[in-house]
């Protein structure tokens, strides 16, 4: 196993087109990184510029401490698993599992020992005569990833292998992945843009957008401490909201005004952007740090406003409550406890825990609390 | 319309006209089957039914005449369909994959190539082959006919080369192949339905080819099929027991090769109706 490591990675392709910028980042050696971001923000390009299926065209990228600008595929010691599994549908799977280790004049003996214990590992060993049309999508996905493991490489690259798989069935697989994982110990690049993917498969996660590296954190960190609204907005289901509004000083206590909605923050937040009263920001905050007031639990009655409820979306372990406020532009989603029992068209009170709120630059749109809050270990 | 619907007249009318049709098509080689059994006086007499005594000999003087044809014609559609298909794949290979510098401008020059018919050029392509040493020469003749097969494989082959997802080849690559393993271990199993057309049309297209034979094969043992059925109109008096019995001779290996890769044929056919 090895550790890969990026040093201002750039890729820009004819035509001026820059699909990748400047993306400096260390993958520890036996750790899985996950790649997250809408489409066309480069994570795919970064993915393989490490196979050197994409010249490099600024910077380096080193695998287990050599540099690999120059360094051909097969030599890199990298293997691949693609979205759409890339079967050769004329061989078997066991002809397909082994194909790279007869290219690589590997001894039949060898070849069947590597090819049976990666068919038992991933309990694909009844598969092994059948041709890829004869496979379900879960049983073809097992076979890329058997055909990758066989090779014994330094490094996994997974582009986006769970794509093309129904929702069940990207669940089982996100699971055995990381299963996978934790019995190779094998460094692993996966690329995704799902971000339920990257918070429950990667040990740390790479949020890129437009070719940039965003920011790179443990799944919580990221969830918990964004370091942007993209970021923010990116990471966690049903999204962050964001309210545009002002900061404001009233007496010792920083406040958030939008329209006639006003929230207090908290001191230690309020501390972070001290220097921002009287500008406009975002104010974020999580659909679960919206309570339902009548629940009690401490809430700052300076913090409880009454919204609208629109819809009603009880999940069974929770509520999702799609809320309106006293003016437009005021439009919350807020998860309730399964206790609450909001009904549709009716007004809610509501809390806003400003203790797990987050203030953004409204220009900038990066986070205004995230070096403080982070770098004293604030709880999230 | 099921069976059960359908009226007898309409069923008889149906069979009757395919029985017809099939009758057209199989009469010439009646006819020379026929006529391959008889001597002059009886062609006179009775042309188009079987007549006694049969004159078996017929078939000796006519394989006698096209043997050494047969085989000059099996090495040329062999050779031509081989260096035709080698070339073309690798070509293909090449214009599907990759960016070629004036690939644009090459590739305008075949369409126009295509469009050309053969026979305008033959003056040209002779004293080409004259100055290449090449007239009067089998290997010659294959080489000139398998350029000039290139066009349509390389058209055809580059279409299912560029549709082929590009997956395949990076896992190629990932694993160790180099270009000619992919060519092999990829492009062809995948394409192997349309080689097998490509490689039928370009071996009867080499087996029935005419005009370039005519002019660059000088000496009579090294003549194809063609040219040699075609001297054999005024070698003779019309012996036409021999002669019959030579073009049923020559008729032989085509069927033989249809009745043999009709299917290879028809899927390659089939898979590029589903791949257009």
């Amino acid at each position: 196993m090895a550790e890969v490591r990026f040093e201002g990675v750039s890729k820009v392709y004819d035509g001026g087109v820059r699909a990748v910028e400047k993306v400096s980042l260390t993958v520890e050696d036996g750790s899985l990184l996950v790649l997250v971001g809408p489409s066309g923000c480069g994570k795919s390009t970064t993915l393989r510029m490490v196979a050197g299926l994409e010249d490099i065209t600024e910077g380096r990228i080193y695998i287990g401490g050599r540099c690999v600008n120059d360094v051909l595929p097969k030599e890199r010691d990298i293997a691949m698993v693609f979205q759409n599994y890339a079967l050769y549908p004329h061989m078997t799977v066991y002809n397909n599992m082994a194909f790279g280790l007869k290219l690589r004049k590997y001894p039949r003996a060898e070849i069947d020992t590597r090819v049976r214990e990666a068919a038992e590992l991933l309990e694909i060993s009844a598969l092994l005569n059948r041709r890829p049309r004869e496979l379900s999508g879960g049983q073809a996905q097992r076979v890329a990833v058997g055909r990758a493991i066989v090779r014994h490489p330094k490094v996994f690259l997974f582009d986006e292998p769970l794509s093309n798989l129904d929702a069940k069935l990207r669940v089982q697989m996100r699971v055995e992945i990381a299963r996978l994982h934790d019995r190779l110990g094998a460094t692993m690049i996966y690329v995704t843009h799902d971000q339920v993917e990257a918070m429950t498969l990667g040990s740390k996660v790479a949020v890129m957008k437009d070719g940039f590296l965003l920011q790179v954190d443990a799944p919580l960190g990221l969830y918990n401490h964004p370091a942007s609204k993209f970021v923010a907005g990116f990471i966690g289901s049903p999204p962050m909201n964001f309210l545009e509004g002002t900061l404001e000083r009233d007496g010792g206590t920083v406040r958030f005004r939008c329209q006639d909605l006003i929230l207090s923050l908290p001191d230690d937040i309020g501390r972070a952007v001290r220097d921002q009263v009287g500008k406009r920001v975002y104010l974020g905050i999580r659909p679960e740090n919206i309570h339902d007031a009548t629940l009690g639990a401490g809430a700052d009655p300076g913090n409880i406003k009454t919204f609208h409820a629109d819809v009603v979306e009880p999940l069974g372990a929770e509520t999702l409550v799609y809320l309106r406020g006293p003016a437009r532009g005021l439009d919350v989603v807020a998860r309730f406890d399964t206790r609450s029992s909001p009904r549709v068209n009716q007004d809610v009170q509501v809390a806003f825990d400003m203790n797990k709120a987050h203030v953004f630059d409204h220009q900038t749109e990066e986070s205004l609390t995230y070096a403080a809050r982070y770098d004293a270990g604030l709880p999230a | 319309m099921s069976r059960t619907s359908e009226s007898p007249l309409a069923r008889w009318l149906k069979h009757g006209y395919l029985w017809i049709m099939l009758a057209l098509v199989f009469l010439p080689f009646y006819v020379m089957l026929v006529v391959s059994f008889k001597d002059n006086k009886q062609f006179s007499n009775h042309p188009w039914a079987p007549t006694w005594p049969l004159h078996w000999e017929n078939w000796i003087v006519g394989w006698n005449t096209v043997g050494v044809c047969i085989a000059n014609s099996i090495f040329i559609a062999v050779l031509t369909t081989v260096i035709t298909l080698c070339v073309a794949v690798l070509a293909a290979y090449v214009f599907g994959r990759y960016k070629v510098p004036f690939a644009d401008l090459l590739w305008a020059a075949i369409l126009v190539l295509m469009l050309m018919p053969g026979v305008a050029n033959l003056i040209p392509l002779f004293n080409l082959m004259r100055g290449l040493h090449l007239l009067n020469s089998l290997v010659g003749l294959c080489i000139v006919s398998a350029a000039g097969g290139q066009i349509v494989c390389l058209y055809i082959l580059r279409n299912f080369i560029e549709d082929m997802p590009k997956e395949f080849f990076e896992c190629a690559r990932i694993d160790g192949a180099s270009h000619l393993q992919q060519i092999i271990h990829v492009v062809i199993p995948q394409c192997g339905g349309i080689i097998s057309t490509l490689a039928i049309l370009n071996f009867v297209g080499a087996w029935n080819s005419f005009i370039l034979p005519l002019i660059a094969i000088r000496d009579p043992e090294k003549l194809p099929l063609a040219v040699g059925l075609y001297q054999l109109q005024g070698a003779y008096v019309k012996q036409w027991g021999p002669l019959m019995a030579a073009y049923f001779i020559s008729a032989v290996p085509l069927v033989v090769l249809f009745a043999f890769t009709m299917r290879f044929f028809i899927r390659g056919i089939s898979e590029g109706a589903i791949k257009g």
